[in-house]
């Protein structure tokens, strides 16, 4: 309702709700993914031999790997609705983990424990970004930015330049890296996010405010909404949600190290955009966001599996990113053209 | 409200903060046993700059860094420790800057042979003596401004990690070899590709060169992914400490059963070493790396002794001598 009301004070108005819009953008972007699908599905069958996509191992990785990117982004691509930005999110990744692994490993703390914590540090500092940037009256993309290097920093303070060791066993493992046949736990995490996460965005009130704190803040507060405390809200969830990813990505491979996740910020907020996301905020879905996630690492996989050169992997997927996102805006501006009538 | 719950969220903040720093010792600064005599009474309290020119976060620096500062411990060199976070304008910046206070002398990684001309030879012509480690320039002018470098022949240890793999027969003839490294453009991945790509001719093979990131997860998920399409895989030389320490793992989700070895170590490595997972790596040996441009500037600095070339990365690990070695892993080799 509040959203409604802000939205009616901007100059356009739409034949269709923007939630209409939205979820007709969102049946383009499945549309392309499920023909993507079974395109590969088909190839492989045919041609087993050459494409190995049909696989119980490519399933199994790309359960596994989607969930590191898509879970970071499901953060990240509310925090871009609600219009602020998490450039930080790659060095929570990182930290979180590094507490977790060293609570473990160098104090023996139970891993649920250190999990726990380690979700606590991701939500410090989610919300340490949140009360930064508001009480300074910078903006997030700069905030996080400095916030992002000053956890690098601490974290070579805190641990130093080394590897870190996290092999926990028994239940933890099966709750964090752990399979059900094919289904990987990870992916369950994402998905579970995912819905809950959907749930808040499009059924419940909060989900209006962070369209409305994104779309035009100005907008929302003449109507009630407390903007701060919403996207306040939505940088603690991005917090929570990259050290989440560190927790389940370092279970997997059991180790971890200072200096990863560099690429996660820019990769996330590039699956919220290919996902339809809108860098200005106010705009996207969770299902644009999950699809976005599972795009990029699709990209990767197949050029693999094709056997694309190795050398030259990161041009083909560069290019190929700019592609759906390109052809994403293109679904939206028919959504949005068919909309106006 | 919102002050006040801010206002909690700052403190327990600062108490995280205060709680980690109380925690383990940092890794890269602590100070190595080393012996403490003072050889070179006219090198002692001379500043010497050590420039790194990747970032602080790269674990494979923490020996060289350990090394720098245990012979700077045994010469009374004042050491002061630069990281460029692999940007050549940053390292130039810094050499630049180095050179103009003053300093006796400069460790420096060259991976340019052309950036760094000016600067290094501007520190060379000022009389201050220029060692380099871990990397250099392999043409070009700077290298009559260099003393020596203290470091592995990346070409030479391409060459010997792939002839021992063509040698036990592990590589059959015309076989894609699976080459994963962190950042393909880096000097030491093009160097080794080149020189297994040398010893691989001789049996029709090659060497195939796939960028998997410094992420270990990423770099898992690119492997297995790698594997999966290239299911006929027999061999994986892992050009780099990263894609060699998840390559077991990568293997085992993709059930292929291709034999792996590759160059550096850390303790993951040495544990599947041990286990059997990785028949070998080659060992740069970068505590020497620190330690040996450290001590041939001190010793230039106290005696005017001229440095020479150390080949560092000659040293094979496999299961015969991994377990005297894995318990240093990380802080030597």
């Amino acid at each position: 309702m509040t959203t409604q009301t802000a939205e009616a004070s901007r100059p356009e108005v739409v034949r269709l709700g923007r939630m209409e819009r939205a979820r007709r953008a969102d049946l383009d972007i499945l549309a392309v993914f499920v023909v993507a699908q079974v395109g590969c599905v088909i190839a492989g069958l045919v041609a087993p031999g050459k494409f190995a996509y049909v696989t119980t191992g490519n399933f199994q990785v790309m359960l596994q790997a989607i969930p590191e990117l898509g879970i970071v982004a499901i953060g990240v691509g509310l925090l871009m609705i609600a219009g602020e930005f998490d450039l930080s999110v790659g060095a929570n990744y990182t930290f979180a983990a590094i507490v977790m692994a060293n609570l473990v490993t160098g104090y023996g703390m139970s891993p649920w424990g250190a999990a726990a914590i380690a979700l606590l540090v991701g939500l410090l500092i989610g919300l340490l970004n949140a009360a930064v940037t508001f009480w300074l009256r910078i903006p997030s993309f700069i905030t996080t930015l400095g916030s992002g290097l000053f956890w690098e920093g601490f974290t070579l303070l805190y641990h130093g330049a080394g590897f870190v060791s996290f092999t926990p066993t028994g239940a933890f493992v099966t709750a964090t890296s752990g399979s059900f046949g094919v289904l990987e736990v990870e992916f369950c995490w994402f998905i579970v996010l995912a819905v809950v996460c959907g749930l808040l965005l499009h059924r419940h009130r909060l989900g209006n405010w962070f369209y409305a704190a994104g779309g035009n803040a100005t907008a929302a507060r003449a109507v009630g909404v407390r903007t701060r405390r919403v996207k306040t809200i939505a940088f603690a969830i991005a917090g929570v949600t990259a050290a989440l990813a560190g927790i389940l990505a370092t279970s997997r491979v059991q180790s971890i190290v200072p200096g990863q996740g560099t690429d996660l910020p820019l990769n996330a907020i590039a699956a919220c955009v290919i996902g339809g996301v809108a860098l200005m905020g106010g705009r996207g879905t969770m299902l644009g966001i999950v699809l976005g996630s599972a795009l990029i690492y699709l990209i990767q996989d197949v050029l693999l599996l094709l056997r694309a050169p190795g050398f030259y992997l990161q041009l083909f997927v560069g290019l190929l990113i700019i592609a759906a996102a390109g052809l994403n805006q293109f679904a939206r501006g028919r959504a949005a053209r068919q909309g106006n009538g | 409200m919102l002050r006040k719950a801010s206002s909690l969220v700052l403190a327990a903040v600062a108490a995280v903060l205060l709680t980690s720093c109380m925690g383990e010792p940092n890794a890269a600064g602590g100070a190595p046993n080393a012996a403490t005599g003072k050889l070179g009474g006219t090198a002692h309290g001379k500043k010497v700059t050590f420039i790194v020119y990747a970032d602080q976060s790269t674990p494979f620096f923490n020996p060289v860094v350990n090394g720098a500062r245990a012979a700077a411990k045994v010469y009374g060199i004042n050491l002061n420790v630069e990281y460029s976070n692999s940007n050549t304008s940053t390292q130039v910046n810094q050499i630049e800057t180095a050179t103009a206070s003053g300093v006796s002398g400069l460790a420096v990684s060259i991976p340019s042979n052309t950036a760094y001309t000016k600067s290094i030879c501007a520190a060379h012509a000022k009389g201050i003596p220029v060692v380099a480690f871990n990397v250099t320039a392999t043409a070009g002018q700077v290298r009559n401004c260099v003393l020596s470098y203290v470091g592995q022949n990346f070409e030479q240890a391409g060459y010997q990690a792939a002839k021992q793999l063509v040698d036990a027969g592990k590589v059959p003839h015309g076989a894609q070899v699976f080459c994963p490294v962190e950042d393909p453009t880096a000097v030491y991945a093009s160097g080794r590709a080149a020189g297994a790509n040398r010893a691989l001719k001789a049996v029709g093979a090659k060497c195939d060169v796939v960028s998997t990131s410094f992420d270990l997860a990423q770099a898992q998920t690119t492997e297995t992914q790698y594997l999966l399409g290239h299911q006929g895989t027999k061999v994986i030389l892992a050009l780099g400490q990263v894609p060699l320490q998840v390559a077991p793992s990568a293997t085992k989700a993709a059930h292929t059963h291709a034999a792996i070895a590759g160059f550096d170590l850390s303790q993951q490595i040495a544990t599947s070493i041990e286990n059997g997972s990785i028949l070998a790596t080659i060992e740069q040996q970068p505590y020497l790396q620190g330690y040996y441009s450290v001590t041939q500037l001190a010793l230039n600095l106290a005696y005017g002794s001229t440095p020479s070339d150390v080949n560092t990365g000659n040293k094979i690990v496999n299961s015969s001598n991994v377990r005297q070695i894995a318990k240093l892993a990380g802080t030597v080799y």
